[in-house]
């Protein structure tokens, strides 16, 4: 797992329970805690931190990842602009994924193994994805989506289908999403 | 230390540390990103380069270029033109998925025709490439409506060059705008270049092979053979006509030599085929010398097997030199029939009057060189235009290949025998013992050109008459000797053929006088300078006339009487026979109708009468003088009868079913006189004066005399003997039975006014 993901873990820890829930979280995961967004670290650290968030916070490790992805967003879109410029919604983005996003991700991250999406427009205009991931991180998936759809001022329902912690082969999602009603908080 | 104040400090010290890391992570990601795009950079113009340099197709290289330009910018969409003339063909050649939203874009581009203010008609057009940044704003975008239902937005074109001709366009969609940056402009313009270079590289192959396809067609197609040999006297090529004319005729064709064979080796192979020359050596050495001489040459060769080439050398500026090798037998060959057909009778293979000359002048000169001399003989043929006329131009120049032979057989090896035109040939004879051998020659022509000739089923008998002069004394060039010798030729021919003659210095004046006579017996008629007389026909017992022959008579108003024997021939040369018949014919009827008695008039006729309308005039001769048929008595001679029976025979028939009477003349003085008595019912038989003479000699010629009137009795035809000049020829001929007779003893011939007292004279009852 790439440093960068650890590192905006911790911001968004520290900026949610202080700095030294993250302390806290490292010295109960055993994690090392030293990261640079460049490095790679083993997948097992983020487990560990995981599970002792998920202790300590008093959830499921399931809604860590998506509270963790939904407010790791405005971080990204602070530190990659470029990835939201010309995108004119969340299916827009969501759709970008492959081509746009990891491609430039492979280039700051040499090495990183990024997720692959396949994507099917529904004639209703859902979208249907399917995640291929050996990491199982559905529930971050849903956690990014949700925040990219804040992002974009929309409110979105993500249908997951098939999970691979179910057996499934892939993760299956049904993503819908509309713009907010006018005057609605973002 | 205040430990509020510590946790500060160390807060403030972590917050330092942590933009520091922060810092120093946003500087190392920008340098990875700059690496990365820069490696991207590097891996495509090292895809492109090693696609270029393997040798690849110039759509392969453009299929790489097109893939990795399209990768490292990420566009979505991209295709390749190929240009053919300034028009664009779209190609199978894409970047980006083929499935999907895009989809439309292909086949929009793919299905329309590009106008020069498209894009990458524009790319073409101007050589540089294009960039729009946004189609909608374009103004001019063909695809708009298909680019945009696709999200297409920005697009760029980019020529290939050659020579700076456009002769390929790679065009790019993305779904943004497209603000090309200078870096990028540059690395698109690095990979194009290396595109160029293929593209470059594969028409410089294409037209090298056309080129070389058009030398070999041109090489292959030749009727000449071709090699070109380097500096160094080696084989650079040579063309399959080459090998063939050196190969055995009959043979397979051998492997042409390769490239880099010596000439040695080449000639040496040349030489152990058998096909060059019989003195190789010398073929080796002229071959080589002219190969090497570094100067244009021709020469000619002759093969063991008789062909004849032209060789031709020419050298190449860069050294080295071409061949052509041309197998000129077959024109030579007619070459040599031309010449000789030039020079030469085509009938009877003689040499020609052209040839002749040359021969003649020849002899000459060297007669007056030796102080020698040398002999000139004219020969006409006497009877060839009656051959000609009556058995056809077969037999006429079957008679002509025949004489030919006789000539040649006579003649020696020295002389020469031409035919000159027509009936005219004409002989040189060297040899220095003139006019004696001229003589002896002459002499054994004429008696091997008496023989008669067997022609289509024809006996036939021509003889010559020859003119002789001998050279120089007669003449000191060719023409006045020839003229000479033709002098001399009709000479012997109005001396009664069959002879020859030497040209004497007064020959010429009487040709002279002889052409003065023609010229005169041509307006003789005109002039009215003919008239007839006539000579009676008695009976032998009772004298009484029996009838008169016509005989005609020239009055020269300054010659005074001209012998027939001397104008009639001439008349018939002249082609005036048939006028002169005519008038003869019609005076004759006119004449007879007004004497006093309904006697017979014997009219002669000549043979040449009977090829115009001879059964018209006599039936117009008898209407206008109102002289009934049968006092008309019409002579022919056996020669009419000779020239052609068949039709000869027919007009004599008709003749005698107008009741006109039909003698021969001259009877017994031909050669099978008998039967032509059986082919036609004459009236009259007319017995030549040649046996009248004899008759007070020769006791056998009153026989015969006795014989043919018991024999024309018996044909019921009466006869006449001519020439009776004594009462003794008279009283031998009188034998059993009365016949006409005609001669001087009765009368001579006399003009026509004394008929009229002739017949009171004599037939008057006393």
């Amino acid at each position: 797992m790439k440093g960068i993901i650890f590192n905006l873990a911790e911001e968004v820890v520290a900026a949610a329970h202080g700095p030294e829930t993250w302390d806290a979280l490292l010295e109960e995961s055993g994690a090392s805690g030293a990261y640079t967004s460049l490095g790679s670290y083993p997948d097992s650290e983020l487990i560990a931190i995981l599970t002792a968030a998920s202790a300590r916070l008093g959830m499921p490790v399931a809604d860590v990842l998506r509270w963790f992805g939904r407010s790791a967003m405005p971080l990204i879109a602070q530190r990659f602009p470029a990835f939201f410029t010309g995108v004119p919604n969340l299916q827009g983005f969501i759709l970008s994924l492959n081509t746009i996003i990891h491609a430039e991700v492979r280039k700051l991250y040499a090495g990183a193994t990024c997720p692959h999406f396949d994507f099917a427009l529904q004639n209703n205009g859902q979208l249907h994805m399917t995640y291929h991931s050996p990491r199982q991180l559905c529930a971050l998936v849903e956690g990014f989506v949700t925040g990219a759809a804040d992002h974009f001022g929309e409110t979105v329902t993500i249908d997951h289908g098939q999970c691979t912690r179910h057996g499934a082969p892939a993760c299956t999602f049904l993503v819908h999403s509309a713009a907010l009603p006018a005057g609605a908080p973002a | 230390m205040d430990h509020a104040a510590q946790i500060a400090r160390l807060e403030h010290r972590l917050a330092r540390e942590r933009n520091a890391r922060l810092q120093a992570e946003a500087i190392a990601e920008r340098g990875l990103r700059s690496a990365f795009i820069a490696q991207q950079q590097v891996d495509l113009l090292q895809t492109v380069s090693s696609a270029a340099a393997d040798g690849s197709a110039l759509t392969t290289v453009l299929e790489v270029a097109l893939c990795g330009i399209g990768a490292v910018y990420e566009w979505p969409l991209g295709h390749v033109f190929l240009v053919e003339d300034g028009v664009l063909h779209s190609t199978g050649i894409w970047h980006g998925s083929n499935q999907g939203q895009l989809q439309p874009m292909r086949a929009a581009t793919n299905r329309i025709l590009f106008d020069p203010e498209s894009l990458p008609g524009r790319v073409v057009r101007s050589g540089k490439p294009a960039w729009v940044r946004d189609i909608a704003l374009d103004g001019n975008f063909q695809r708009l409506a298909a680019a945009r239902g696709c999200g297409l937005r920005g697009a760029a074109a980019f020529p290939v060059l050659v020579y700076g001709r456009a002769v390929a366009v790679l065009e790019y969609f993305g779904p943004d705008v497209f603000e090309p940056d200078a870096e990028q402009q540059d690395l698109i313009q690095r990979v194009l270049l290396k595109i160029s270079m293929v593209a470059e590289r594969e028409e410089t192959q294409a037209s090298l092979a056309q080129a070389q396809a058009q030398l070999a067609a041109a090489l292959g197609n030749m009727s000449q053979g071709l090699c070109m040999f380097d500096r160094a006297q080696r084989l650079v090529l040579c063309n399959d006509r080459f090998v063939s004319i050196y190969a055995q005729p009959g043979g397979t064709q051998p492997a042409p030599p390769p490239p880099g064979t010596t000439l040695r080796a080449l000639l040496d192979t040349q030489c152990e085929s058998g096909i060059c020359p019989e003195d190789s050596a010398d073929f080796l050495n002229r071959r080589l010398a002219l190969s090497a001489a570094g100067e244009p040459a021709n020469d000619c060769l002759l093969l063991r097997d008789g062909r004849v080439l032209a060789i031709a050398y020419r050298p190449m500026p860069a050294g080295g030199w071409v061949e052509t090798h041309e197998d000129i037998t077959e024109q030579q060959r007619t070459q040599a029939r031309l010449a000789y057909l030039a020079h030469h009778d085509a009938l009877t293979t003689l040499p020609n009057r052209l040839l002749f000359h040359d021969r003649l002048s020849q002899a000459l000169t060297a007669a007056r060189r030796t102080d020698g001399a040398m002999a000139l003989l004219c020969l006409d043929l006497d009877r060839f235009k009656e051959v000609n006329d009556t058995l056809g131009h077969k037999a006429g120049d079957e008679l002509l290949q025949r004489v030919a032979q006789r000539l040649r057989r006579c003649a020696r090896e020295t002389d020469t025998v031409a035919r000159l035109g027509g009936d005219e040939f004409a002989i040189v004879q060297t040899g220095n013992a003139q006019p004696a051998a001229a003589t002896a020659f002459a002499q054994r022509l004429l008696e091997e050109l008496a023989l008669p000739y067997d022609l289509l089923g024809h006996r036939i008998f021509a003889g010559a008459s020859i003119g002789i002069a001998i050279g120089p004394q007669d003449g000191a060039d060719a023409d006045t000797l020839m003229r000479n010798a033709d002098l001399a030729m009709y000479r012997s021919k109005s001396s009664g053929r069959a002879c020859y003659s030497f040209f004497e210095p007064g020959l010429h004046a009487a040709m002279q006088a002889r052409l003065a006579l023609e010229t005169d017996l041509r307006a003789a008629l005109a002039q009215d300078q003919f008239d007839l007389y006539y000579q009676p026909i008695v009976d032998s017992r009772s004298r009484a006339v029996r009838g008169f022959e016509a005989l005609l008579r020239w009055h020269h108003p300054q010659r005074g009487m001209v012998s027939p024997g001397e104008f009639i021939p001439m008349a018939e040369e002249l082609g005036l026979i048939g006028a002169l018949g005519h008038w003869v014919l019609r005076r004759a009827c006119r004449d007879a109708a007004a004497w006093a008695d309904p006697v017979t008039v014997a009219v002669n006729l000549s043979s040449l009468q009977f090829r115009g309308d001879l059964v018209r005039e006599v039936a117009a001769a008898l209407h206008e003088s109102g002289l009934p048929p049968q006092r008309l008595e019409l002579e022919i001679t056996e020669s009419v009868l000779i020239a052609d029976a068949q039709s000869t025979l027919q007009i004599l028939r008709a003749l005698k079913e107008t009741g006109v009477r039909i003698a021969m003349d001259d009877f017994g003085t031909g050669y099978s006189s008998l039967s032509y008595l059986l082919q036609f019912p004459f009236d009259r038989v007319k017995i030549d004066r040649a046996f009248v003479a004899d008759l007070s000699e020769r006791a056998d010629s009153a026989t015969i005399v006795h014989a043919v009137v018991e024999l024309c009795h018996s044909l019921g035809m009466a006869t006449t003997a001519e020439g009776v000049e004594t009462e003794a020829q008279l009283a031998k001929i009188g034998g059993t039975r009365p016949i006409s007779v005609q001669g001087y003893l009765f009368g001579r011939p006399a003009p026509a006014a004394s008929v009229n007292a002739l017949l009171q004279l004599r037939n008057q009852p006393a």
